[in-house]
């Protein structure tokens, strides 16, 4: 049994298909997705509004049933064990809200009651303080700002002490602070050994936190994987860019370097040179530019709003 | 375990909001005001016996009835839509079905617990302002009710309860398939104008255009001559009235207060029968509606 636990991935997924029929006409939400979540990783389901990120979470949930393929999560067979996902798993959907006239705690005591939870008093405190809302405790839902309601929802994911985490648009709406402390507390909780699986279209916020990506357009994944295994993939197929600053201008440089197999383009600008290749080719470029002053040498990696603007279309 | 617990919390979150304590106050205030009138004097002339002792001796409940019944029928279907209109609507519009369903929790769950909420909040909506005017009608005016007057008073506010629920079930009807609370109570309230106040004048033009205009008979009077519209017009005039008027919740209800007003008790209850099937039918819909939906 344990060593099944470590075989299987917290969220796997085989041709999941979610159709829609609008007006008579279908609409495939979801288009065959194949999606493996490794154990542990902080994972990132990117896609442009109205990908289909929030409909394969709602399948992966069980609260929405697929059309067809199958998937599991932690296990569980997402048509027929939703409860027990959901059950086990920390979910926080996308505009989720709580009973606007009952305060921070009560609302969370009364989902922690409605779960059955042995120590119900208990897992709110923790969770309130995790969540930095313990001074806010008293204050009711409806006079709560969208950080702290967002704050509220995280908390109530982590009320079981979940060992994965799915979390749906969570910094939608929050300010630079509010999205800074999420990040803090992400990287907490995955320190904690959870596996924690994000949805967003907004990169730069919480984008530097995700060890593995999924990218979504039109209802199908286009690329997943690590995400240092996608910038290396995204160099390979785009090219490698080699920043050079110089002490000096040095016209005559650009000559030699676009004569060197592998060599697509070099570009100087004032001191500094930009050289994009086909392949890795730091030691050449080095030994050719010996006597030309090299005040820095680097490979320009691509990012992750990179990797995002290739594949989301 | 989890449908009570969700009552518990919904019920809990409907009678702390600002809009139920408003429905009660104001329901409380104007049933108290009508109940004042109990007592107020009368430029009438009483035919036979009107000494005090006689009056007194007509029963309590039904003068309270006489005069809660021309309030009840108007007020109770506000309150019920209002209390109605945003039950599942609202829920889904700030977000609370998805955190609930985020929970292992089913969606028959959420529904049957908040109707649960709904019911219990409904029936404190209405007996709250009724014993609370009641109470202080009794308190004001000194008047202490006898067993038959209670007894009778309880099966008045048992059946403006159905009468609420009727109201109530149409309106939680209207919320769960729209999904909008503006639009929830736009129809509920449509649909009281129009049993209340439309259609009792619609009747008459739709009778009007089946019969044609009223017929009349001559009649001598003593040396004046008066004109009787035929009984067999008036007969017919009726019978369709009613059949049209039947159509709506409150007509039935009129039916059943009538017959309490008139003191003789619930002897025909057909009436009532009609009032929970439509209930039970616009809960039944609206939980099935409710569950076969999927979050979007």
């Amino acid at each position: 049994m344990i060593l099944v636990e470590k075989l299987v991935p917290p969220i796997k997924t085989e041709n999941l298909t979610k159709i829609y029929k609008l007006g008579g006409k279908e609409v495939r939400a979801v288009d065959g997705v194949n999606l493996e979540v490794p154990k542990r990783s902080i994972f990132g389901l990117l896609g442009r509004n109205g990908a289909g990120k929030s409909t394969l979470i709602h399948m992966l949930m069980g609260t929405v049933l697929p059309t067809s393929g199958r998937g599991t999560v932690l296990g569980y067979d997402i048509v027929k064990e939703s409860l027990k996902i959901r059950e086990k798993v920390g979910f926080m959907p996308e505009g989720l809200g709580f009973y606007e006239d009952l305060t921070a705690e009560q609302n969370l005591m009364a989902i922690a009651k409605l779960m059955g939870l042995k120590k119900p008093t208990e897992s709110v405190r923790e969770c309130l303080k995790l969540v930095g809302l313990w001074e806010y405790r008293q204050r009711k839902y409806g006079e709560m700002s969208v950080g702290m309601k967002q704050r509220l929802g995280i908390a109530q994911a982590l009320l079981k002490d979940p060992e994965l985490l799915v979390l749906d648009e969570p910094t939608s709406g929050v300010d630079p602070d509010g999205a800074r402390e999420f990040r803090r507390l992400i990287q907490e909780l995955n320190k904690q050994g959870k596996t924690i699986f994000i949805s967003t279209h907004l990169l730069y916020e919480i984008g530097p936190l995700f060890t593995h990506i999924a990218v979504m357009r039109q209802g199908k994944i286009v690329v997943q994987g690590s995400v240092s295994d996608l910038k290396e993939k995204l160099m390979a197929d785009q090219g490698y860019v080699y920043e050079v600053e110089l002490s000096k201008p040095a016209q005559v440089i650009i000559d030699r370097m676009c004569s060197l197999n592998g060599v697509k383009e070099a570009i100087l600008e004032g001191n500094k040179l930009v050289v994009l290749c086909s392949k890795p080719l730091a030691p050449t470029l080095l030994s050719l530019l010996e006597g030309y002053g090299v005040e820095s040498f680097r490979l320009a990696k691509p990012t992750l709003e990179d990797i995002f603007r290739e594949f989301s279309g | 375990m989890k449908v009570l617990e969700i009552a518990r919390v919904e019920f809990g979150n409907m009678v702390r909001s600002n809009k139920f304590l408003a429905i009660v106050a104001i329901f409380t205030l104007m049933l108290l005001s009508g109940l004042c009138r109990v007592t107020e004097p009368s430029a009438m002339l009483s035919f036979g016996a009107a000494t005090p002792e006689v009056e007194s001796s007509k029963k309590l409940a039904l003068k309270v009835m006489g005069v809660i019944g021309i309030n009840v029928p108007m007020l109770v279907p506000v309150v019920a839509v209002m209390l109605g209109f945003d039950i599942i609507s609202g829920k889904v519009e700030k977000g609370i079905v998805r955190t609930l369903l985020a929970q292992p929790i089913s969606r028959d769950h959420i529904i049957a617990g908040t109707f649960v909420a709904g019911l219990t909040s409904l029936l404190v909506g209405v007996a709250i302002p009724l014993a609370l005017s009641l109470s202080l009608a009794i308190l004001l005016l000194g008047i202490t009710p006898s067993l038959t007057d209670i007894a009778l008073l309880i099966t008045y506010v048992s059946v403006v309860a159905v009468f609420a629920l009727a109201y109530y079930a149409l309106s939680v009807f209207f919320s769960t398939v729209t999904s909008n609370s503006v639009k929830s109570l736009a129809a509920g309230t449509l649909v009281w104008l129009f049993s209340s106040f439309m259609l009792p004048g619609l009747s008459t033009a739709i009778i009007r255009l089946l019969l044609g205009p009223p017929k009349f008979e001559q009649v001598q009077m003593g040396q004046m001559i008066v004109l009787k519209t035929d009984p067999d017009y008036m007969r017919k005039f009726t019978d369709l009235q009613s059949k049209i008027l039947s159509l709506t919740l409150d007509y039935h209800f009129r039916v059943i207060q009538d017959q309490l007003l008139l003191g003789l008790g619930v002897k025909d209850y057909t009436g009532l029968v009609v009032l929970i099937a439509f209930s039970l039918a616009s809960l039944i819909a609206s939980f099935t509606v409710f569950v076969k939906r999927e979050v979007r």
